[in-house]
């Protein structure tokens, strides 16, 4: 194995979080809106379904030299197949509604008046270029990244935190106990990012199940307290915002500048060149793992066309993003990529010969 | 066609074929003299030798000491001239033309003998070369005032002055079927990477050079990359420098005919400390390593940035600021990004014009590229004066790590032209980008943002921080190596 396929544990829940926060921030849809007031909680239920699950630490702990997708292919060839076909529709449909959220950003607040199209084509070459340099060029670039985004953050949160009331805070769970729970998972359907642990099972070193429970509990965490900071500041307000986290940087006026935001967008562009790339990578990784196609640029070239078309289509307008992103077969698709699938095919697996005798030297 | 090479002990014969092989080049200069009675030929390459030293340590010894009885035969002959000879290892056996050709060109007076099958080559090199002097392309303040010379011997010398161990390695090698230049691998053998060592002989054998008129020729031979903005191989002339950098466990190459020695591998971090850093103490080498990384990023981003702003954000910059600006710009003839563009291409034809243009004709240079680009364009309204201090601000940026220079001025235009056409977001893309040929890259194993990306927290004690001399990783490459 190259060491540019290497990744380390750390460096990938680094890329998780620099995935999983921008798209989280960037735009509420319609549908999701009415249910702002919960989102300061309901992180809580999704941290525990993902570490009390556990369901991606599966393939670490019975076959760690392969992925899902090899171990799979001991047991059949065609279920294989069909698993790497719904594995990597899967993260190019996650990649693609993460950058139509990306695509709204820039068409609605960087520059509603410009042609989104060649912006689009350029960010997409550039995202192809990084995913051909290799996963861990990606995850040095998402470290760096994380600096910049930790930055960002936690300047906006301490400039708007004089503007905070918590009367703006609203009680959760409102609306009963069933749609906080729906709206949970809901949350937690758009969390694709742990599907990356069954592409490179045998290439990540380092404390996975420390990094991947430290990942559950860190990253709602994070969230909800942007999200209570941004209720606390914009108060019944915020409901209406679709850029919620750009809501607050035009609110917190750093330094000199009358309108930091525009340069805390330019945060946004590098966080989400790199959510693409590592989305790239990890459709390149599964392919890898069931095919045997090589990863390499032409690969990623023809995923990032199939990205960039999706998330035109995805992104065409706020109305037909709602629509589509709020529609239950994301979380089915969700349960059954994440845990049930998972699940089946290490209950069905078929042992290595190598894996056999390894046992019997043990015994 | 290998008989007609052998030394024949005629020397006149000899000496015929020497001089037909060398064209009749006029340098070819021969001495013929009486020794023991018997008429020798030394032949030598004028220049090339030290002529005080052929009177003193060959001429005069032979001419002056009696033949001993056993001297009559040419064997005997040869040994009395061998004993004679007041150079004791320096003297080798040329039994061939060319053997005794490439002695003549180490700067060999080779002497024929009557009756002897082979010549005697005796090493009194004496050539013109420059002397140590200080350094002229890395200035410090309070370090060594020394700095290589083109001559290899002496630079062997100076780096041993400084490593006065064993395990220093100054390992010679030729190189160039034409020039035969001589270069040194120098390491520290406990501490080099001999896979690092195998991977640059090989790098530099696999490919056959002509000539090489310096390490400056070897240099795209051991970056071996053809795609890279950055370079993976540092360049320096000062001794000082190179012995810390040996201490590190780098190896450098250094060449016959050139004063500086090429070190692999070189990181990022490398171009933003200095020998004076040490001195500084730790506060103020973190603050000036903060400084000389500011000044990087200035470099490459600030025009594109500049560009960015004034075309799509001007809301970013307080609007008394962005007023004036736009009144400075309203009276210039090109777009703001055409503008940006022309003035930095200027600037890079003023630099490359002061390094190329004779030292007696370097201050017209100045003078034209302050008055006619900084005075006169901005009065006659062709540019306007916030550019010029974009432009000045740049260049002085640059100037604080100016090994940087090339990779940071492609960098600058090709952010101005993202920034111009498509505001943060072409620019930031283009950063994203940057980045990833920056951490991408792992020249002999070493990752070139290391200890950044990947950041390791141990070996930060000598990055942007100044540890004190007794707690540095002094074997910090084969650390990083193996991160």
């Amino acid at each position: 194995m190259k060491q540019k396929n290497r990744i380390g544990a750390a460096g990938l829940y680094t890329l998780f979080l620099i995935s999983r926060l921008p798209p989280l921030l960037t735009v509420v849809s319609p549908a999701d809106a009415a249910e702002l007031a919960d989102r300061c909680v309901l992180f809580a239920p999704l941290s525990l379904l993902l570490l009390l699950a556990g369901v991606p630490m599966l393939p670490f702990a019975s076959a760690p030299s392969r992925g899902l997708l090899s171990v799979s292919k001991n047991r059949s060839k065609t279920l294989c197949a069909a698993l790497t076909g719904l594995y990597t529709f899967t993260v190019l449909w996650d990649a693609a509604a993460g950058t139509a959220q990306f695509k709204l950003f820039v068409d609605g607040v960087m520059y509603p008046d410009v042609p989104v199209l060649p912006l689009m084509l350029l960010f997409f070459a550039a995202a192809v270029f990084i995913a051909a340099k290799g996963i861990e060029t990606t995850a040095r670039m998402g470290a760096v990244i994380g600096v910049l985004l930790a930055a960002t953050l936690a300047s906006v949160l301490l400039t708007t935190l004089p503007r905070a009331e918590a009367l703006n805070l609203e009680p959760p769970l409102q609306k009963g106990t069933l749609s906080f729970l729906k709206s949970a998972l809901h949350a937690a359907a758009r969390t694709g990012e742990p599907l990356a642990l069954y592409a490179f099972t045998g290439r990540v070193a380092g404390k996975k199940r420390v990094g991947y429970a430290l990942w559950c509990v860190g990253f709602p965490a994070l969230g909800s307290l942007l999200f209570a900071s941004l209720l606390s500041v914009a108060g019944k307000s915020a409901v209406n915002q679709m850029f919620s986290l750009y809501t607050l940087t035009v609110l917190s006026r750093l330094g000199p500048s009358a309108h930091p935001d525009a340069l805390i967008a330019a945060v946004w562009v590098l966080c989400f060149l790199v959510r693409t790339a590592f989305y790239l990578q990890t459709a390149g990784a599964f392919l890898s793992q069931g095919f045997g196609i090589k990863e390499s640029a032409p690969l990623f070239l023809i995923l990032g066309c199939a990205v960039l078309a999706g998330s035109l289509l995805i992104g065409a307008d706020p109305s037909v993003f709602g629509r589509i992103t709020s529609a239950p077969v994301g979380e089915a698709l969700f349960l059954l990529t994440m845990f049930i699938l998972p699940v089946f095919v290490h209950l069905t697996r078929r042992k290595t010969p190598e894996e056999i005798a390894e046992k019997r030297r043990r015994l | 066609m290998k008989q007609n090479d052998d030394i024949t002990g005629r020397p006149d014969d000899d000496l015929d074929r020497l001089r037909a092989r060398f064209g009749g080049s006029f340098d070819l200069s021969t001495r013929t003299f009486t020794a023991a009675g018997r008429t020798l030929t030394g032949v030598y390459l004028d220049g090339m030798c030290d002529e005080k030293k052929i009177t003193d340590a060959v001429l005069a010894p032979l001419c002056l000491a009696a033949a001993p009885a056993g001297a009559a035969d040419a064997a005997g002959f040869a040994e009395y001239v061998r004993a004679s000879l007041y150079l004791g290892a320096g003297i080798a056996e040329a039994k061939t033309l060319e053997n005794a050709g490439d002695a003549l060109l180490k700067g060999a007076f080779v002497l024929f003998l009557p009756g002897v099958p082979f010549a005697l080559a005796c090493s009194v090199p004496g050539f013109a070369k420059k002397s140590v002097d200080a350094p002229e392309t890395e200035q410090n303040e309070a370090g060594a005032k020394e700095s290589f010379t083109d001559d290899l011997k002496d630079n062997g010398a100076l780096l041993r002055r400084r490593l006065r161990t064993p395990k220093l390695v100054l390992e010679a090698d030729t190189l160039g079927t034409v020039s035969k230049t001589q270069i040194l691998y120098c390491y520290l053998s406990d501490r080099a990477d001999a896979e690092t060592l195998k991977k640059v002989k090989k790098r530099l054998h696999e490919t056959s050079f002509a000539c090489v008129p310096g390490t400056g020729a070897l240099k795209p031979y051991l970056e071996n990359r053809t795609a890279s903005l950055f370079s993976a191989v540092g360049s320096t002339e000062r001794p000082d420098v190179l012995a810390a950098m040996l201490c590190e466990g780098r190896i450098a190459v250094l060449a016959d005919g050139s004063p500086f020695a090429l070190i692999v591998p070189y990181l990022l971090i490398d171009h933003f400390r200095t020998a004076d850093d040490r001195m500084a103490g730790g506060v103020y080498a973190l603050f000036i390593r903060l400084l000389r990384t500011l000044g990087f990023v200035i470099s490459t981003v600030l025009p594109g940035f500049f560009t960015a702003v004034c075309t799509f954000h001007p809301e970013v910059l307080p609007a008394g600021i962005m007023l004036d600006i736009a009144a400075a710009e309203a009276s210039t003839p090109l777009s703001l990004t055409a503008e940006t563009l022309t003035i930095h291409l200027i600037y890079e034809i003023v630099r490359e014009a002061g390094i190329r243009i004779p030292r007696a004709a370097g201050p017209a240079v100045s003078i034209v590229g302050a008055l006619v680009v900084g005075d006169a364009a901005v009065r006659a309204e062709l540019i306007a004066s916030p550019m010029l201090m974009i432009v000045a601000l740049t260049a002085i940026s640059s100037a604080m790590s100016p090994k940087l220079h090339e990779s940071t001025a492609i960098i600058r235009l090709t952010l101005i032209v993202l920034g111009g056409t498509t505001g943060f977001f072409g620019l930031f893309t283009g950063i994203g980008a940057v980045l990833a040929l920056i951490v991408s890259d792992a020249p002999y194993g070493v990752p070139f943002s290391a200890p950044f990306a990947p950041f390791s927290l141990k070996k930060q004690s000598d990055a942007l921080l100044q540890a004190p001399l007794g707690k540095t990783k002094n074997d910090r490459i084969r650390e990083l190596k193996a991160e």
